[in-house]
């Protein structure tokens, strides 16, 4: 199997195995499908290689990825532009926007950054100072389809996808579509890219998500999955509050910067309410997020 | 040549002003007419053989060779009675100038010098006693003085007794019968005697009086008065010269002038040109006859004799010389021979106004014809004869050749193609009369319309067969091809071919249209057993059916025939259709690789090619299990439903329900494990039961999971091991004793750039040749966390720790307390605590 032999070989031989796994993450989701709906079939792809990277590779969940979520997470606004944070965009969507941006005559670059762990919106915006950030830059925030912005923004905080995401599935009810997800999203972003005046415009994000729905999860024993639901409410848990070392040693679940978190697409089942398009954990599309540059 | 060149038509005839019909009342006019202007009438008649008899009675009579002066002259209309009457009344009247004519014409009769004649039309003459207005006519008045109910022979022998008194009756017939049998009782009896004594005299041998009755034969009353007497009849209608009559009435030139050699040269270009079809027998006698009546074919003239062979005289219909006249005045100067396409058809709209309507109805819809107009014509008016109703191919083709028009082969193809292209033309059965109808004759314009839409190019008649293969064959639950856009679809859907092709044609077509198609095995495609598309057969029974649709809304129906036709014209081409149907085209996995391609005969009903692709769920689980054993990850049932739906090399699913039944009996014999959402896992082993299986399920095999995944085990023997809050273990106190510092800021990142390219390196082992001091803050509940952070945040091969600021907030400790705490920490260089405390003050 190519892909395999060829993702393994890259592991090996890179200095940064980081670059190998987002080129590997950026193979599969780009180019875009014709049809949204396609795209997002890609999942199952997206699965077979996170899982195949646990299998040879470990150590990327347990000490390089948690490395670079801690020391690396990032927000730049370029000396020369604006940074949209779309709130949740996951490599998926980057492959998607790219395709967007080239048809409406960009041309976008893409790279990649990380989120914090827990890969959630507050860590994020305390390890990058948002709250010096708003003193010292402009920032507007979206939170609908049809935003108003002033146009030189030098950041612009939009809330989509991350509000729609949890509006597609709760529970066994589906409130909307994957599709209708992505494509709102696309409309809000077009139209904060036609409002802003910058030259050059950094789009990325605070973090990724994951998808739990079936067959998009690495699959435990009974047992561990008992441990895993008694261990965690959310998607992680402060050390302070549970020990998990067990887990930990299972090689489940990591502790990272005071947390623990599942490994990859660990799952068990949650009582209740609960969404399968989630983030907080310790997954390859929640962590390892997309930046896409372009000028006007 | 033209007929002028042989022929001058008379002044009158030139100028319009054709006298053609004479009125025996008119003779007493004062106004220039015919019937008044003995010398004019009297050039222009002919001499027929009829009139010869009658003039040979008048001759035995006058020369006392016989003793019978009654005379009836009988006739339909338009046979010349009046115009024959009126001859025998100038006769008398002008017996010089008549002697004149009749020496001219070679007739032996010697006119008397003086004579009397009167001459009586009821239809100008309204007399209760007949008798008067003659008495007062021929001057005789006084004996009218004598006469008590009738004149008696004696009055009549009185009148008669020194000199010839001809008398002359016309149309007394109409007259006779307006008398009321009843009321007028005696004054019929006296009219009725006094014409039996008028014939008496006429016949007695000591007078010379003459009695002339023209007859239509329309009473039988008046005709029993007369024939006590025995007059002479004289049929005008039969005179045998009837041709000569006509020509010398319209025509000033002799026969004897006419050079008939030319005649024949003109008349034997058209015979000899009268091929198949037409048939003539005895060819020189035809000939013959043609030249006798030059410049009008015989056809015409035999057309015009039954037309007016009726005897009824009718509204709007002009005499037959009149037509003649005409014609001959707009065509003598162009045409060399009259034949029947040249006569004016309105002349004739009265012999039956709805037959008239027609034929000019039609003479739009054939006007693309060569000489439609002119075969239209002729045939409308052979239809007008009551007797015949039809004119035959010869006397249609007669009727309209001509040398210098065209050929009789185009005026045949020309007939052929008027028949289904007028609306009001039929045939008899044998096709060989042709007539017009007063109802459209639906089945002719439809086979018309099949030929005309066979002659053009066949898409329209490949789409009706389209249509009748879609919505009457199969009820309209299919999709026809090539002919129609197959949509991609996740429904089964029946596709019905028109074209019948080869094992190899027919693999080689569905795969070229299989190709890139997502959802191959949703399509069942049905073939022909037979030949459909390129069946002559069958083609043109579906331009049949187009034809006669095609005619909707542009014929008059109300009788709804046409719909009658379009239905069994359908059906005839359904069950033709239905025999054909069919094959349906079975996929299996070919072990060889692909998949191969079978026949399954199945009839033309969507149910009956449903039921033999079966729903057989055993095959379908077996595909399944072959399924998710190759598939690590399991496959998720939506995407299992859909390879089942795209490949053809899968059993086809009618319904999900097989789908779902086959799945059901697969996680019951534990051969499948099912996957919700969030990692919980289904399965028959551990006696889950079966969950809904909604497309949000994945499916596995047990065989590629951990086995762990699907049995059932006791939880509370692995739960044992969990450390509680606060960690206890060993990591947990070695971590609690080496965090000391205290960090300045808080959040401090690495400040690594956007890109992943700027990230710091994970190989270890290297020594940095320059320090940098950061402060990094480790917070939280407990050493655990502090531990956590320290692990995370600092990096064991670049960082070297310096100093600890360690910040306890605590509750309330005890001075005992502080002491276990400052015991418990590890030494060092140097070690400095500020400890605040909250100590009690004396007010």
């Amino acid at each position: 199997m190519k892909f395999r032999t060829e993702a393994l070989t890259r592991l090996v031989e890179d200095d940064d195995p980081v670059e190998s796994v987002w080129d590997a993450m950026w193979g599969i989701w780009s180019p875009a499908s014709e049809s949204v709906s396609n795209h997002y079939d890609r999942e199952s792809q997206m699965v077979q290689y996170e899982e195949l990277l646990l299998d040879v590779y470990a150590e990327f969940y347990e000490d390089v990825l948690p490395d670079r979520c801690v020391t690396d997470a990032s927000l730049d606004i370029p000396d020369d532009g604006a940074f949209v944070v779309m709130d949740a965009m996951s490599v998926r969507e980057a492959g998607l926007f790219v395709d967007f941006l080239v048809d409406e005559g960009y041309d976008p670059s893409v790279d990649y950054s990380f989120s914090t762990v827990p890969s959630e919106t507050t860590p994020y915006r305390e390890r990058v100072g948002y709250s010096d950030i708003k003193k010292e830059y402009k920032t507007g925030t979206v939170k609908s389809d049809e935003p108003s912005l002033d146009g030189d923004e030098d950041l612009v905080w939009c809330r989509f996808p991350d509000a729609l995401l949890e509006n597609i599935q709760e529970g066994k009810t589906k409130l909307s579509s994957i599709e209708e997800m992505y494509e709102k999203t696309e409309r809000t972003f077009e139209r904060i890219v036609d409002q802003l005046d910058a030259e050059r415009i950094v789009v990325g994000s605070d973090h990724g998500y994951v998808r739990l729905d079936a067959g998009h999860t690495f699959p435990v024993s009974e047992p561990q999955k008992n441990r895993l639901q008694e261990t965690f409410s959310g998607r992680f848990v402060s050390v302070a509050e549970t020990n998990a070392d067990d887990l930990v040693g299972e090689r489940l679940v990591v502790e990272a910067d005071g947390y623990y978190m599942p490994v990859g697409r660990y799952t068990w089942p949650a009582r209740g309410k609960y969404s399968t398009f989630t983030h907080g954990g310790l997954s390859l599309p929640e962590c390892i997020t997309p930046r896409i540059t372009f000028t006007q | 040549m033209k007929v002028s060149d042989f022929l001058t038509p008379r002044d009158e005839v030139v100028e319009g002003r054709f006298q053609g019909v004479l009125q025996a009342h008119k003779v007493g006019s004062s106004d220039d007419r015919l019937e008044n202007d003995s010398s004019r009438l009297l050039s222009m008649t002919y001499p027929s053989n009829a009139l010869q008899t009658a003039f040979d009675h008048v001759d035995n009579k006058l020369r006392g060779r016989d003793a019978q002066g009654g005379i009836t002259l009988s006739g339909p209309y338009g046979a010349g009675k009046s115009h024959g009457l009126l001859t025998l009344y100038h006769l008398f009247d002008s017996p010089e100038l008549a002697q004149d004519w009749l020496d001219e014409w070679d007739i032996p009769l010697n006119l008397p010098t003086t004579a009397h004649a009167s001459i009586l039309s009821t239809s100008k003459t309204d007399a209760d006693r007949i008798w008067e207005p003659i008495f007062e006519d021929l001057g005789r008045e006084d004996i009218l003085d004598d006469i008590n109910r009738y004149p008696t022979t004696d009055h009549i022998e009185e009148l008669a007794a020194d000199e010839t008194v001809a008398i002359f009756f016309d149309e007394i017939e109409t007259w006779w019968e307006s008398f009321s049998d009843t009321a007028d009782e005696e004054l019929v009896e006296r009219n009725e005697f006094f014409l039996q004594n008028l014939f008496e005299v006429a016949n007695d041998p000591d007078y010379n009086l003459f009695t002339f009755v023209t007859l239509l034969d329309k009473s039988e009353d008046l005709k029993r008065i007369l024939n006590r007497t025995s007059p002479y009849a004289v049929d005008l209608n039969s005179t045998g010269d009837r041709e000569r009559i006509i020509l010398h009435r319209l025509f000033e030139t002799r026969r004897e002038d006419i050079d008939e050699s030319a005649v024949r040269d003109v008349v034997r270009e058209y015979v000899d040109n009268y091929s198949y079809p037409i048939e003539i027998e005895e060819e020189k006698r035809y000939e013959n006859r043609m030249v006798e009546t030059y410049p009008f074919h015989p056809e015409l003239l035999d057309l015009l004799d039954s037309l007016y062979e009726g005897g009824r005289e009718r509204q709007n219909v002009r005499g037959a010389m009149n037509v003649l006249a005409d014609t001959v005045r707009r065509l003598y100067d162009e045409t060399d021979l009259i034949i029947t396409s040249d006569i004016n058809a309105a002349a004739f709209r009265g012999i039956n106004q709805t037959l008239f309507n027609r034929y000019r109805s039609d003479l739009d819809a054939i006007a693309e014809i060569d000489y439609g107009d002119d075969l239209l014509k002729t045939i409308h008016l052979y239809t007008l004869d009551e007797r015949r109703q039809e004119a035959s191919i010869t006397e249609c083709l007669i009727g309209t050749y001509k040398p210098e028009k065209t050929s009789v082969s185009k005026l045949d193809m020309s007939l052929g193609n008027l028949y289904g292209t007028a609306h009001y033309l039929d045939r008899d059965s044998s096709k060989e009369n042709y007539f017009i109808t007063e109802d459209p004759k639906l089945t002719a314009l439809v086979t018309r319309e099949q030929e005309r839409v066979l002659d053009g190019d066949h898409s329209d008649i490949e789409a009706k067969l389209m249509e009748v293969v879609r919505d009457d064959v199969w009820d309209g639950d299919v999709h026809v091809y090539p002919d129609e856009d197959i949509p991609e679809s996740k429904e089964i859907q029946v596709v019905v071919m028109l074209d019948y092709l080869s094992n190899g044609a027919l693999r080689s077509e569905l795969d070229s249209f299989f190709e890139g198609r997502t959802y191959q095995n949703t399509v069942l495609f049905v073939a022909p057993k037979q030949e459909i598309r390129d069946d002559d057969d069958i083609i043109s029974k579906a331009a049949r059916v187009l034809g006669a649709e095609n005619l909707q809304g542009k014929v008059e129906d109300e009788q709804g025939e046409l719909g009658k036709i379009i239905r069994d014209e359908r059906r005839e081409l359904r069950n033709e259709l239905e025999d054909r149907y069919g094959n349906w085209i079975k996929w299996s996995e070919d072990p060889r690789g692909g998949v191969r391609l079978r026949k399954k005969s199945v009839i033309a009903d969507v149910d009956d090619v449903k039921d033999k692709v079966g729903r057989d769920k055993t095959y379908v689980g077996e595909k399944i299990l072959d399924e998710v054993e190759d598939a690590e990850n399991g496959i998720s049932l939506d995407s299992m439903l859909n390879d089942f739906r795209q490949f053809r090399r899968m059993p086809v699913i009618l319904d999900k329900g097989v789908f779902t039944s086959a799945l059901s009996k697969l996680y019951r014999d534990e051969k499948v494990v099912l996957e919700g959402d969030r990692g919980k896992f289904y399965a028959a082993h551990k006696n889950d039961p079966l969950p809904d299986l909604g497309d949000g399920l994945t499916i596995h095999s047990p065989k590629n999971l951990d086995e762990a995944v699907y049995t059932k085990t006791d939880t509370g023997s692995s739960g044992g091991s969990t450390g509680d809050d606060g960690g206890t273990s060993s990591t947990g106190g070695a971590t609690g004793g080496g965090g000391s510092t205290v960090g300045g800021t808080s959040g401090g990142s690495s400040g690594g750039s956007s890109g992943g390219t700027a990230g710091g390196t994970s190989g270890g082992g290297t020594v940095a040749s320059q320090t940098e001091e950061t402060r990094v803050t480790l917070e939280g509940p407990s050493a655990r966390v502090l531990r956590s952070h320290a692990e995370s945040r600092v990096n064991g091969d670049t960082d070297t720790v310096t100093h600890v600021d360690l910040s306890y907030d605590v509750d309330d400790l005890s001075k005992e307390e502080l002491i276990e705490l400052i015991e418990a920490l590890p030494s060092a260089k140097h070690i400095e605590a500020t400890v605040v405390i909250e100590r009690e003050v004396q007010d």
